[in-house]
C-alpha cells in the first residue's frame, strides 16, 4: 500500500495532464476523436478512483496511517506557505465520493454531450475540474485551500458559461462569479488575518505555517491573545466564506444561477461536490470554532433548510426545483456540524451527494426526452420511459429519507437533535416539504396523459451511469446499522407518508393547498433575486457617480487650465497686430523706460 | 544777438529725431515712413557733426560714423523702396493697415 | 569584460534607428520588418545573456560603466546595472519583442519611421533604467517622450493629436516638478558636501533641513506620480491608452507605467527612506484610492481598451499598497506586482488591439458574440483574463496576496490603521472581476451582432505570441520564487543607508 501513500499526488497532476494533452491536441489539429477524449478523462478518473478506495482502505484500517507531505513554495522571512498532501479519513471520504461521482457523470457526459459542438472543450473544463477539486481537498494548509478553492470557482464558472451563444446563460454565469467572489475575499481576509497573528504573535515551525495538522496549538494561542468578540468576527469571515459556497442564505442566488449550466455539470458540481467544499472548509477549522459560531452555524443551516425546502415547494423548473432543494440539504449538513457532530454530517453528505447526482442525472434524461425543464410541459413519462420513473421514485425515497441511504442519515440526523425540540420542529417540516416537492414533481411529471412526440432515449452511456447511481443510493444505507427505532424515527416516518398523500392529492387537484400569501412568496422565491438586483443598481449608482466626477471634476481640471491659458494667450496675442510701427512703438516705449530708471538709479546714486 | 552754441544744435537734432520718429510711428503711407527715417538718420547725422564741430576738431570717430550713415541711409533707402515696390506689385496698396502678415 | 553589456545593450537600438535610414535597409516593408525583427530578437538573447553572467545571489553584486562627460559640473554619464535593474532590462526588452512582433499586423504605413522610433524609444528606457546619475536619468526621462508622441499622432486612431499633446505636455508637466526636485537636490549636495556631483551615490544630504527633504520628497513623488499614475493625475492615462496603436499601447501600460514605479523605488524609498517611512500610510491612502477609484471607473466604460487602461492604475495601487507597508514581504509584493502587471496587460491588450482590427470597433456595445467566430481568441483569452483578476496559480494572485499580507503586518499609530486600509482593498478582487467578465462576456459571449465583415480567427502567429505571454504568466505563477527570491535580496539593500547602487 506505500505505493499509493506515496503517489498521492499523481491523482492531482493526471487530471491536469490529460486536460494539456486535449487542449494540445485541439492546437495542432489532431482530428477529434471524441471517444477518445471522454475514454482518457474516464481513464485518469478511474485512476484517482483506484488509489482513493485503497487509500480509504488503509485510514480505516486499525493503524490509521496520516500522510502529511508539503514542500516549501514560496518563503519571505516569516512568511511560508507549503504546498503538499494532507490525507486523513475526512479527505479520503471526500476524495472516494469525488472520483465515483466525477467517473459516473464523465461516462453520462459522453452520452449527453455526443451531438453538441465544443465537446472537447467541455472535457478539458471536467478535467480541470477534477484537478482542482483534488487539491482542495488534499490540502494540508489554509493557503493551499483558498488556492484551489478559487480554481474550482473558475472551474465552475467555465462549466456554466459552456454554451456562451445564449444571453440568459452569459448573464447567470457572470453573477455566479461575482458572488462566489464574494465569499472568496471574506475567505481571503480570514487568511490573511490568521497569517498577521501567526507571523506576528507566534513562532512557529516553519513548515506548520497555518497547516490544518497546527490548528489547536493555533487555537489556544488566538484564544488568549484577542478579545472574544474580535475572535468571531475574524473567524466568521471563514464562515461567510463556506456559507457562500455551498449555498446557504442569504447567498443561496448563484446556485440558482447556475442550473443554466449543462445537466451533467449539475450533477458534478453544483449538488455533489462543489457546494460540499463549504462544509468540508467547515470540518477542517472545526478546533477552532467557539460556541457562539456553532450556535451561528446551526442557525444559518436551519434557516436555510426552511426557507429554500419553502421555495422549492411551488418551482415548476426540475432543475431550479433541484437547486433549491441542494441549498436546503446542505442547510441540514450545516445544522449536524453545529450541533456538534461531524460523522453525521459527513454520512449524510455522502449519501445526498449520491442521490442528488441521481436525480440530476434524471433530470438529465428527462431534458432531453421532453426537450424542456417546466413540469407544465411534461406528463406521463412514466409509460415511455418504466425504468426512468423508477430511478426517480428511487431518489426521491431517498431524499426525503424514507428508504435507502437517506432514511440512515435523516435518522441518525434526528437523533443528535433528541433533545431540542424546536431544531427538530424544524428539521420535520423541511423534511415534509422535501418529501412534497420531489413527490410532486414525481406525480406531475411521471404521471399523467403520454404525449405523442416522446421516445425513449437509447444511450447506452447515459443508462449505464444511470444504473450505477442508482446502486450506490440503495447500498450505502445498509452500510450503517440502524440504532433503534424509536418514536422519533416512527414521527420522521409518518410525516413522510403524510407529505406524499398530500403531493398526489394536490396533483390530482392542480393546486397547493397553501394561503396564497405563501404560495406567491414561495413562487417569487421569497424576492430574494430581486434584492440582489437592487443591490445591483444601488452600485450602478456608484459607479456612475464616481465616473461623473472621474469626467468633469478630474478631466474638467485639465479642461480649465487649457481654457485659461488658451485665454491669457488670446489676449496677449492681440499685442501682435502685424503692424511694424506698433512695434517699433514698443521698443523705443521700452527703451524710454530703461532709460528713466537707469536716470533714476545714477541720479540716486549721486545724491548718496 | 546770442550766439548759437552747442546747445542749440542738439536741440536741433532732438526736435528732428522727434519729428521723424513720430512720423515712423503715425504715418499710413510707407514712403512717408521711408522719408522720416531719413529724417531721423540726418538728425543723427546733425547731432555727430555737431559736437565734432563744437568740442574736437580732431574727433575722426565722429565725423567717419556720419560718413557712414549717410552712405547707409543711402542704400538703406534704395533697398526700402526696391521692398516697397514689390509690396505695391502684390497688394496694390501700401498703406500700414494692409501689411499685418506678421498678424497673431 | 562584463561591463561592455552596458553599452551594447543600452545603445544598440539607438544605433539601430539610425542603420534603418542608411542605405543598407532598403526601403522595402518586408526587409525593414525582418531587420527589425531580427534585432530585437538578438538584443533579448543579449539581456538574457547578461543575466546569465550576473550574479543575482549577491545583493551588492553591480555591473559598472563611467564615461566622462561633463566633468565641470560632476555630470557625468555613469550607468549601473543592479539586479532589479536587470531584471527591469530583461523585461523590457521581452515586451518589445512582443510588441514589434505584433506590429506586423496593426501598423500599415511608415514602417521606417516606425521601427527606429520604436527603437529611440527602446534605448530612452534602458537608460533610464540604468541610469547612475540623476540628470542622466532625466535626460532619458525626456528622451522617451518625443517618440511616444510622434507614435501616437502618426498611427493612432481617434482623435490622436490631441491626444497625442495631452500625453506630452501632462507628462512633461510632470517632469518639470522632477527636474526642479534634482536642482535642489544638486543645489543642497553642493552645499552641503562643497562638491559638485550629480552621481546617486555620492549624493549625501542627510544633514539637511528636514524642510527642504521633505519638499524634494513631494517633488520627485508628484512628478513621479503623473507616470505611475497616481490620482488624481491620472488624465492622460485613459485617453492615451485608447486612441494609440497596440503595440504602443503594450509598451505604454506594461514599461512606461513601470517607470514612474522604478523612479519611486529609487528615489523616494532608496535614497529618501526616511521620509518614505514617515509619510508611509498616507501614501498607502493614495493607493487604496487608486485603487477602489479606478476599478469603479473601469466598470462603467464602453471601450475595451479604456476598462484596461483603469485596471492598470488599479494594479499600480497595489503595487503602492506594497511598497507602503514598510516590510519585506509587502515590497516584495509590490515589485512582483510591476512584472506581473507587465505580462497581464500586455495580453489584455493584444486581445484588445486583435478584436479591434478584426472588427473595426472597439465599443464593446457593438461587438458581441465572437466566440462562435474566434474560439482560438476565446480560449487563449481565459488565462489572461483570470490573471488579471488574481486567480492562484496565475501570477496576479501572488503579487496582490504579498501586497495585501505585507499591508496588514504594517504597524501604525495614528487615524488611518493599515490593517482597516488593507481590508478595503481586498475588495478589489471584486470589482475587478466585474469590469474583466464585463470585456469578456461583452465581446465573446452571445450572438454575433456585425453582420457586414467577414471576421476570422487569429492566425498561428498571433496565437504563439498570445501563448507565450500565457505561458510566462502561468509559470510566474507557479513558481514565484523565481523572482521573488531575487528581489527579496534587493529589499535588503533599500535600507542601506551606504547608497543607492
Amino acid at each position: 500500500m506505500d505505493f499509493f501513500a506515496n503517489n498521492i499526488f499523481l491523482i492531482m497532476f493526471l487530471p491536469l495532464w490529460i486536460c494539456l494533452i486535449i487542449i494540445s491536441g485541439a492546437f495542432i489539429r489532431l482530428t477529434e476523436n471524441r471517444k477518445m477524449t471522454a475514454f482518457l478523462t474516464s481513464i485518469s478518473t478511474l485512476t484517482g478512483l483506484v488509489f482513493s478506495i485503497a487509500l480509504f482502505n488503509d485510514i480505516k484500517s486499525p493503524q490509521p496511517i496520516i500522510i502529511e507531505d508539503s514542500f516549501s513554495w514560496l518563503n519571505i522571512d516569516n512568511l511560508n506557505i507549503y504546498l503538499g498532501v494532507l490525507l486523513d479519513s475526512t479527505s479520503a471520504i471526500f476524495l472516494v465520493i469525488l472520483m465515483l461521482i466525477s467517473l459516473l457523470i464523465q461516462i453520462y457526459s459522453y452520452g449527453y454531450m455526443k451531438n453538441k459542438e465544443e465537446f472537447n472543450k467541455y472535457f478539458v473544463y471536467l478535467n480541470f475540474f477534477n484537478f482542482a477539486m483534488t487539491g482542495l481537498i488534499l490540502s494540508p494548509n489554509l493557503i493551499q485551500l483558498y488556492i484551489f478553492w478559487e480554481l474550482v470557482g473558475v472551474a465552475s464558472y467555465l462549466l456554466i458559461g459552456f454554451f456562451h451563444k445564449k444571453e440568459d446563460v452569459s448573464q447567470s454565469a457572470k453573477k455566479v462569479f461575482i458572488i462566489n467572489r464574494f465569499g472568496d475575499t471574506a475567505l481571503l481576509a480570514g487568511i490573511i488575518f490568521f497569517a498577521y497573528f501567526s507571523i506576528t504573535y507566534m513562532n512557529q515551525q516553519p513548515n506548520e505555517f497555518l497547516a490544518f495538522s497546527d490548528l489547536d496549538y493555533f487555537h489556544n494561542q488566538l484564544q488568549s491573545l484577542t478579545y472574544p468578540n474580535v475572535y468571531n468576527l475574524v473567524l466568521s469571515l471563514f464562515l461567510i466564506g463556506a456559507f457562500v459556497k455551498s449555498a446557504q442564505f442569504p447567498f443561496q442566488q448563484w446556485l440558482i444561477d447556475a442550473m443554466k449550466a449543462p445537466t451533467p455539470v449539475s450533477a458534478l458540481i453544483h449538488s455533489a461536490t462543489m457546494v460540499c467544499a463549504g462544509i468540508f472548509l467547515i470540518i477542517r477549522i472545526y478546533p477552532l470554532l467557539s460556541d457562539e459560531l456553532l450556535k451561528i452555524i446551526l442557525s444559518i443551516g436551519l434557516i436555510t433548510a426552511v426557507l429554500c425546502a419553502f421555495i422549492a415547494i411551488s418551482q415548476n423548473n426540475i432543475k431550479k426545483m433541484l437547486a433549491y432543494s441542494t441549498s436546503s440539504q446542505l442547510g441540514l449538513m450545516f445544522t449536524a456540524i453545529g450541533l456538534q457532530s461531524i460523522p453525521v454530517a459527513i454520512i449524510y453528505l455522502v449519501i445526498h451527494s449520491f442521490t442528488k447526482a441521481l436525480l440530476f442525472l434524471c433530470a438529465g434524461n428527462i431534458s432531453q426526452i421532453s426537450n424542456s425543464i417546466e413540469t407544465k410541459d411534461i406528463s406521463g413519462l412514466r409509460k415511455i420511459d418504466f425504468y426512468l420513473a423508477i430511478y426517480w421514485l428511487i431518489g426521491a425515497l431517498s431524499l426525503s429519507g424514507l428508504f435507502f441511504g437517506g432514511f440512515t442519515s435523516k435518522e441518525m440526523l434526528l437523533n443528535i437533535a433528541e433533545n431540542n425540540k424546536s431544531i427538530l420542529f424544524l428539521i420535520l417540516l423541511t423534511s415534509f416539504m422535501s418529501t412534497f416537492y420531489i413527490f410532486r414533481t414525481y406525480f406531475n411529471i411521471f404521471e399523467g396523459n403520454k404525449r405523442e412526440e416522446y421516445k425513449i432515449i437509447n444511450e447506452k452511456s447515459m443508462s449505464f451511469a444511470l444504473m450505477t447511481m442508482v446502486i450506490f443510493v440503495i447500498f450505502p444505507g445498509f452500510l450503517f446499522k440502524v440504532s433503534q427505532i424509536n418514536m422519533l424515527c416512527l414521527l420522521a416516518f409518518g410525516v413522510c407518508i403524510t407529505a406524499i398523500f398530500s403531493a398526489y392529492f394536490s396533483n390530482k387537484c392542480n393546486k397547493i393547498m397553501i394561503p396564497p400569501l405563501l404560495y406567491k412568496l414561495s413562487q417569487n422565491e421569497l424576492f430574494i433575486p430581486n434584492l440582489y438586483n437592487s443591490i445591483g443598481r444601488l452600485f450602478n449608482l456608484i459607479y456612475f457617480a464616481v465616473n461623473i466626477i472621474d469626467k468633469y471634476v478630474i478631466e474638467g481640471f485639465i479642461n480649465i487650465t487649457v481654457k485659461i491659458t488658451k485665454f491669457i494667450s488670446n489676449i496677449i496675442s492681440k499685442l501682435q497686430n502685424g503692424n511694424i510701427q506698433t512695434y517699433v512703438s514698443y521698443s523705443i516705449f521700452s527703451i524710454g523706460i530703461i532709460l528713466l530708471i537707469i536716470l533714476y538709479l545714477y541720479f540716486m546714486a549721486l545724491r548718496s | 544777438m546770442f550766439e548759437i552754441t552747442l546747445y542749440h544744435y542738439l536741440v536741433l537734432s532732438l526736435i528732428l529725431f522727434a519729428i521723424g520718429f513720430i512720423g515712423i510711428i503715425i504715418s499710413k503711407n510707407i514712403i512717408k515712413v521711408l522719408i522720416c527715417i531719413e529724417i531721423v538718420m540726418s538728425a543723427i547725422n546733425l547731432n555727430f557733426i555737431a559736437f565734432t564741430a563744437y568740442k574736437n576738431y580732431l574727433f575722426l570717430s565722429g565725423m567717419i560714423f556720419a560718413l557712414f550713415i549717410t552712405a547707409i541711409s543711402a542704400v538703406q533707402t534704395a533697398i526700402g523702396l526696391v521692398l516697397i515696390y514689390q509690396i505695391y506689385k502684390n497688394k496694390e496698396k501700401i498703406t500700414s493697415e494692409e501689411i499685418e502678415e506678421l498678424k497673431g | 569584460m562584463i561591463d561592455n553589456f552596458i553599452p551594447l545593450i543600452v545603445f544598440t537600438p539607438l544605433i539601430m534607428s539610425l542603420i534603418l535610414y542608411s542605405p543598407f535597409v532598403a526601403d522595402d516593408e518586408k526587409i525593414i520588418r525582418r531587420v527589425s525583427k531580427g534585432f530585437i530578437t538578438i538584443h533579448f538573447a543579449l539581456t538574457v545573456l547578461c543575466s546569465i553572467f550576473f550574479n543575482f545571489s549577491n545583493p551588492d553584486f553591480i555591473i559598472e560603466t563611467d564615461y566622462q562627460w561633463i566633468d565641470v559640473l560632476g555630470f557625468n554619464a555613469n550607468f549601473a546595472f543592479d539586479s532589479l535593474t536587470m531584471l527591469f532590462v530583461i523585461l523590457t526588452s521581452f515586451i518589445f519583442l512582443i510588441a514589434i512582433y505584433l506590429s506586423k499586423s496593426m501598423i500599415k504605413k511608415s514602417y521606417r519611421l516606425y521601427y527606429s522610433l520604436i527603437f529611440i524609444l527602446l534605448t530612452a528606457i534602458l537608460g533610464v533604467f540604468s541610469a547612475k546619475d540623476i540628470f542622466l536619468f532625466f535626460l532619458f526621462w525626456e528622451l522617451e517622450l518625443i517618440p511616444m508622441y510622434l507614435l501616437i499622432q502618426k498611427w493612432g486612431s481617434g482623435n490622436k493629436q490631441k491626444t497625442a499633446m495631452k500625453f506630452l505636455l501632462y507628462t512633461f508637466f510632470g517632469s518639470i516638478f522632477i527636474l526642479l526636485g534634482f536642482l535642489i537636490l544638486y543645489y543642497l549636495n553642493f552645499k552641503l558636501t562643497g562638491t559638485l556631483s550629480s552621481d546617486i551615490n555620492d549624493i549625501d544630504i542627510i544633514s539637511a533641513p528636514e524642510v527642504l527633504r521633505n519638499l524634494i520628497f513631494f517633488l520627485l513623488l508628484i512628478g513621479f506620480g503623473v507616470k505611475l499614475p497616481i490620482i488624481p493625475l491620472h488624465g492622460w492615462l485613459s485617453d492615451v491608452h485608447s486612441q494609440a496603436p497596440t503595440p504602443v499601447s503594450i509598451i505604454l501600460s506594461s514599461i512606461l507605467l513601470k517607470l514612474g514605479a522604478y523612479g519611486i523605488l529609487r528615489f523616494n524609498l532608496q535614497m529618501f527612506n526616511y521620509e518614505f517611512q514617515v509619510f508611509a500610510i498616507y501614501i498607502m491612502l493614495f493607493a487604496l484610492i487608486n485603487i477602489i477609484y479606478a476599478s469603479f471607473c473601469a466598470i462603467m466604460q464602453k471601450d475595451i481598451k479604456r476598462i484596461i487602461a483603469f485596471s492598470g492604475i488599479a494594479n499600480m495601487g497595489i503595487f503602492l499598497l506594497g511598497i507602503s507597508s514598510l516590510n519585506s514581504i509587502g515590497i516584495t509584493g509590490g515589485i512582483f506586482q510591476l512584472f506581473s502587471h507587465a505580462f497581464i496587460s500586455a495580453g489584455l491588450f493584444t486581445i484588445a488591439g486583435l478584436i479591434y482590427i478584426k472588427c473595426g470597433t472597439k465599443n464593446i456595445t457593438r461587438i458581441t458574440g465572437l466566440g462562435e467566430k474566434m474560439p482560438r481568441l476565446m480560449f487563449i483569452s481565459i488565462p489572461i483574463l483570470l490573471a488579471s483578476i488574481g486567480t492562484p496559480l496565475l501570477c496576479g494572485f501572488i503579487a496582490e496576496f504579498l501586497s495585501f499580507t505585507g499591508a496588514f503586518l504594517m504597524q501604525t499609530e495614528g487615524i488611518f490603521d493599515a490593517k482597516a486600509l488593507s481590508l478595503t482593498a481586498l475588495s478589489v478582487l471584486i470589482f475587478s472581476s466585474i469590469y474583466i467578465l464585463k470585456i469578456f462576456h461583452g465581446v465573446f459571449f452571445n450572438t454575433i451582432k456585425i453582420k457586414n465583415r467577414k471576421i476570422y480567427d487569429i492566425n498561428t502567429k498571433q496565437l504563439t505570441i498570445l501563448c507565450l505571454l500565457t505561458i510566462c504568466i502561468i509559470i510566474f505563477g507557479i513558481f514565484p520564487f523565481l523572482l521573488t527570491d531575487i528581489i527579496r535580496e534587493y529589499t535588503n539593500i533599500t535600507y542601506n543607508p551606504q547608497g543607492v547602487f
